[in-house]
């Protein structure tokens, strides 16, 4: 994915007209804003959830579907489905937010290795290519382990696995503009740097980065679910996916439907940003599409 | 050329050199040790005092790290924390496992990936092309965990078609036990196959002697399999080398769900008991593999391409 | 004991005449022993013939086979097949009985003197010959040594010396009496006897390799985390042993024990605590399910060392702000009942009555007394499914009396350092924790890490009490049962009164076992593998 975006941007792109009805006639496109509809609908409604989702009732443990509960209850007899929706909170909050603090580091990193002198541009690259090299479970593990399991312990592994390559892409760009005829102008009439980034460099990036980061929300979701999975996310009782699939996983031979419960939110979310994403990369970039 | 060559490996190196450093730092800023782990309850302080001095723990950070690369250079890894196993035993004791499951997944991944990446090479634009797209990016999408949870609830739990747990022993056994496992984890990489596999056919289709075969009216279909693919598939390849290294992350998932002894599940236990023997050993391994085949594949296309050979002598 | 069959063909030793299990096992076993003992019979024909592999779960891979140095619950469980145990308990008894093993007899002259003799012809692997009283002398006194620095020098705390009288004759002699000799020590690895000369060349102390074995089962292979192969020994004649090989999987999740179990790939399992119900309810098709008190002791414990939990009144909120009944059942799934104390029914020393109940008005009246609201405490526990249910009954039922409670999950190589001073800080910032211990079946093995010794390594509540300390080290020389009941239930009700724990279970324990095999169980849920018998 990340070769396909390395190619240099087209310079001063005109947004296209009515560009949510182009999104939405492409079928792709249309099916993920229906996932992603639903993922947000359940965190916005959270609140009108039918029952309190921490709330413990061991006598009514392991209950299939029914009226009541509508995905049936937990091991502590909580109401799946509210956990479920409260999950969705904790999902799209994790995973937006440290997407758009991945891209906000690695744009500056990209920008500083792409303009700054070389042996800080090496530098930089050494260490992404070691961030790289290194497992994400292992980094991730590691990490935990030090920092304890926490909500933003998840946003820092996300942005330690995700922030490398952003910076990279950002540099590519950077390297390739810098010495782009229009930039050469600008700074021939005497622009400051920070005009040429913000003005210049920021718009050509911007948009092809926003387009991975979107298809990247998929990986970013798996890592929460995976570490909450693993005893590594989110603290028990806050709902999460992952905890809701790692209890289904304990208590498999009880009841199946924790697992069902905490796994296809995670399927729907996943696709649906991966749908929409393929969706704006079509209409909007189509350089990108071309590869 | 040769500098190229040089410059890359030194790199190369620098990385290997610098992952181990930082997995040191972290892990003694890491609370906890293996020594409790390794001498159990009833050990007296003075005992468990003299085990840290022997495991070299008592020494500052960089100390640690440069015995430990003096060891390695010398081919020892060191002995696992709470056996006393030598660690290089311990991790190929592991390694087999997991290797019959990354081959495993490859299988899965390699014919479906392939055929999906040349149908949508050839209808580029068309409706086999979409559809293979959207196949592609569907199953890259859902975590490897969440497969191997609903394969092992389905065809596992339900439906009893295959062992749930273990490695298994003979042939047939291993095989019946590989299934799930294996698709788990090469679900992903059919998506990958095939998208990497389409862009670099359209490339390839768009060089002359692939129009030039077309005028000569040999048919698509032999022009597409061996020829274009024949072309196409080397930097796919070298795409699935470097994917090797990250597929222990998926490991590490597979083999917890399915209770698969390997290298995954290795190391996560050893992070979990602070075994740092173990855990600087198969980080090492994985990382010094990812690094050589990244070094490989970039001197192989630099060798093939002219294109990126000029790039290089910046 | 749910479902424990009446089953025959123990060994071949005796005919059936309609014993129960219990009585039948242990007349056979004592038989056979004399038998060989008397005659010196070779090995009984029929175990050979039985053969087969009997597939069963480690709790985790081996990690140490030395009896000085050992240090998992799966150590144990592989030496008992390795080694010819000096003594060894019963198995399918409703309480413990050590019966000789190596030893052929155990006569106590007086409370401080114990004489024994060995079985003759006890053969050791390799050239090793033949298990000699030097031998005993030797293996009791190296782990007796302080100089050895044994972890389990405790076991021969009183151990003065031993006198060996002949080849196969000695005395063992103590400082005072010392009751846990034959509750934990000789039944125990503690009382494994090896040759010194095998000890000297293996460099004073081996790991996972024996340099020599003596017992119903030698290694074959092990692949380290995969598998364990034991094979019969062919000169062991101690008691006829059934199945010729035995294949241990290391397997630390009990969850996934079981579906290796349901999948056909072991013989033999222990399972969780959450899936005792269940498997009681309905066994797998042809399989045994049986169920045992363990030793095991559950507690919640308080560290009265840190700023928030200072106060006993806050303590003892707490104490009253749990309902011990509703953290089992929610962690047990039904399967365990609460306890009242660390030392389980059929020891001696165990405890019936709790003193402090569920009462959150009692606990919300301590707490305005102690002028404290709003309170905040964090609860460490270790990843597993049942902490994991626990520890959020306990946030919700704290919650209630205004107490917020934060859940600290650790891996085991944090979880086990954090109350341990030598390791770091983290002991001064621990409240609350959940505690589980494993023990060996004499009372002494629970009180041992509360004393004030301990504060600071195991006695993470940070108790220390002068009558706690005395009574614990009375107790060991105190020969007297009765007597030894008392004391050791005094001790359980001032570790309450501390306010420094809340007693939750003893951890049952539920095994499977395959069609066609007779589980070898000791009263906790132990199983001795080398006793395992085709029905």
């Amino acid at each position: 994915m990340s070769s396909a975006a390395e190619s240099v941007p087209p310079s001063r792109r005109k947004r296209p007209q009515g560009a949510l009805s182009r999104l939405v006639s492409d079928p792709l496109g249309l099916a993920g804003l229906i996932l992603i509809v639903l993922t947000v609908g359940a965190a916005l409604l959270a609140d009108f959830a039918p029952f309190d989702p921490t709330k413990l009732n061991p006598m009514d443990r392991f209950m299939a579907p029914s009226a009541l509960h509508w995905l049936g209850t937990d091991n502590l007899g909580r109401d799946l489905f509210s956990r479920v929706l409260h999950g969705a909170r904790i999902a799209l909050a994790i995973s937006i937010g440290a997407t758009i603090l991945s891209l906000a580091i690695g744009l500056v990193l990209g920008i500083v290795a792409g303009f700054g002198p070389r042996w800080l541009d090496s530098l930089l690259l050494l260490v992404m290519d070691t961030m790289n090299s290194i497992p994400t479970v292992m980094l991730a593990l590691l990490l935990i382990t030090y920092t304890g399991p926490s909500l933003w312990a998840v946003v820092l592994v996300v942005v330690l696995v995700n922030g490398p390559g952003y910076a990279r892409i950002a540099r590519t760009h950077v390297l390739a503009l810098r010495s782009a005829e229009f930039i050469e102008a600008e700074r021939a009439l005497g622009a400051t740097f920070p005009r040429i980034v913000l003005f210049h460099i920021l718009p050509n990036i911007l948009g092809p980065l926003l387009i991975l980061a979107a298809m990247d929300i998929p990986i970013v979701v798996g890592i929460e679910a995976g570490l909450s999975f693993l005893g590594m996310g989110v603290r028990p009782p806050t709902p999460s996916w992952g905890t809701i699939l790692f209890d289904g996983f304990s208590y498999i031979r009880d009841s199946i439907w924790m697992v069902v419960a905490g796994g296809l939110p995670i399927v729907i979310t996943a696709l649906g940003f991966t749908f929409l994403g393929e969706a704006l990369r079509d209409t909007f970039d189509p350089k990108l599409a071309k590869r | 050329m040769f500098g190229y060559i040089v410059r890359r490996a030194t790199l190369a190196i620098v990385v290997i050199l610098t992952v181990i450093a930082a997995m040191f730092v972290m892990m003694h800023a890491v609370p906890g040790d293996p020594v409790r782990a390794a001498l159990g309850p009833r050990a007296s302080e003075a005992m468990v005092e003299a085990y840290r001095v022997n495991l070299g723990l008592d020494q500052p950070v960089w100390v640690q790290i440069l015995r430990y690369f003096g060891a390695v250079l010398r081919g020892d890894l060191g002995q696992d924390a709470i056996s006393g196993t030598p660690v290089l035993r311990v991790i190929l004791s592991q390694l087999p496992d997991t290797l019959y499951l990354i081959a495993g997944a490859m299988l899965v991944a390699v014919v479906p990936g392939i055929h999906l990446g040349v149908v949508s090479a050839t209808h580029r634009g068309g409706l086999f092309d979409r559809i293979g797209s959207v196949l592609s990016v569907s199953v890259m999408a859902v975590p490897s965990f969440v497969i191997a949870i609903y394969l092992l609830l389905i065809f596992s739990i339900r439906l009893g078609w295959f062992p749930a747990i273990g490695a298994g022993e003979g042939l047939v056994d291993k095989l019946h036990r590989l299934v799930l496992p294996s698709i788990a984890l090469g679900l992903a990489w059919i998506g990958y196959l095939a998208r990497i596999l389409r862009a670099s056919m359209l490339e390839v289709m768009a060089e002359n002697h692939v129009r030039t075969a077309r005028a000569f009216g040999i048919s698509q279909r032999r022009i597409m399999y061996d020829y274009v693919l024949r072309i196409a598939i080397l930097p796919t390849i070298t795409v699935l080398g470097m994917g090797i290294g990250q597929m222990i992350s998926g490991a590490v998932f597979a083999e917890i769900v399915f209770g698969r002894p390997g290298v995954g599940k290795l190391v996560y236990d050893a992070i979990a008991n602070r075994n740092y023997p173990i855990v600087t050993g198969t980080v090492l391994l994985t990382t010094g593999f990812f690094v050589l085949v990244s070094l490989a594949a970039d001197l192989l296309i630099a060798f093939l391409d002219p294109r990126v050979r000029n790039v290089i002598s910046r | 004991m749910t479902k424990r069959p009446t089953t025959t063909g123990t060994s071949g030793t005796s005919p059936t005449h309609g014993f129960t299990r219990r009585g039948f096992l242990g007349a056979g076993l004592t038989a056979g022993a004399m038998g060989l003992s008397l005659g010196g019979r070779p090995v009984l024909a029929q175990a050979s013939a039985a053969g087969g592999t009997l597939r069963a779960r480690l709790y985790a891979d081996i990690s140490n086979l030395d009896p000085a140095y050992w240090t998992s619950a799966s150590d144990a469980l592989v030496m008992e097949a390795l080694y010819a145990f000096s003594m060894q308990f019963e198995t399918g008894t409703g309480a413990f009985e050590a019966k000789p093993l190596a030893l052929k007899s155990v006569t106590v002259r007086d409370d401080t003197h114990i004489d024994f003799e060995l079985n003759p012809g006890i053969r050791y692997s390799g050239d090793y010959g033949e298990m000699t009283a030097e031998d005993a002398r030797f293996s009791w006194e190296r782990i007796a040594d302080p100089a050895n620095d044994s972890p389990y020098a405790a076991d021969w705390a009183q151990l003065d010396h031993v006198d060996v009288t002949g080849s196969h004759t000695g005395t063992i002699v103590l400082k005072q009496p010392f009751a846990p000799l034959f509750t934990s020590t000789l039944p125990a690895t503690s009382g494994i006897i090896l040759p010194r000369a095998a000890i000297e060349a293996a460099g004073g102390r081996f790991t996972t390799t024996p340099p020599v074995t003596s017992g119903p089962y030698r290694i074959r292979d092990w692949q380290p985390r995969t598998r364990l192969v034991l094979e019969r020994n062919p000169d062991f004649t101690l008691f006829d042993v059934d199945f010729e090989i035995i294949e241990l999987l290391p397997i630390e999740d009990p969850k996934t024990a079981e579906l290796g179990f349901e999948a056909g790939d072991l013989d033999h399992a222990q399972i969780s605590i959450s899936s005792i119900p269940r498997y009681a309810a309905t066994p797998p098709r042809g399989a045994t399910f049986d169920e045992f008190t363990a030793l095991n002791y559950y507690w919640m414990g308080m560290n009265e060392a840190n700023e928030s939990l200072a106060d006993q009144r806050v303590r003892r909120a707490i104490q009253h702000g749990i309902s011990r009944e509703a953290v089992v059942e929610a962690a047990y799934l039904g399967a365990a009942q609460p306890a009242a104390g660390i030392i389980a029914p059929g020891l001696v020393g165990n405890r019936t009555e709790n003193s402090f109940n569920y009462d959150p008005e009692a606990a919300r009246a301590l707490l305005a007394e102690a002028g404290v609201t709003g309170l905040q405490v964090s609860l460490a526990i270790q990843q597993t499914a049942e902490d994991l249910a626990a520890a959020q009954i306990i946030q919700a039922m704290l919650a209630d009396i205004d107490i917020t409670v934060r859940i600290d999950q650790h891996e085991s190589g944090s979880f086990w350092s954090l109350g341990i001073e030598a390791d770091g800080d983290s002991w001064k910032d621990l409240q609350l924790f959940l505690f589980s211990f494993a023990m060996q079946p004499d009372p002494s093995w629970a009180t041992m890490w509360f004393t004030t010794d301990q504060v600071g390594v195991w006695n993470w509540q940070r108790f220390s009490n002068a009558e706690f300390d005395r009574l614990n080290a009375d107790a060991v020389v105190e020969m007297d049962p009765a007597k030894r009941q008392d004391m050791y239930v005094r001790m359980q009700e001032l570790l309450e009164d501390s306010g420094d724990v809340v007693y939750l279970t003893y951890e049952p324990v539920g095994t499977l076992t395959g069609a066609g095999i007779s589980a070898a169980m000791r009263p906790d849920g132990w199983p001795i593998l080398s006793r395992f018998k085709r029905v």
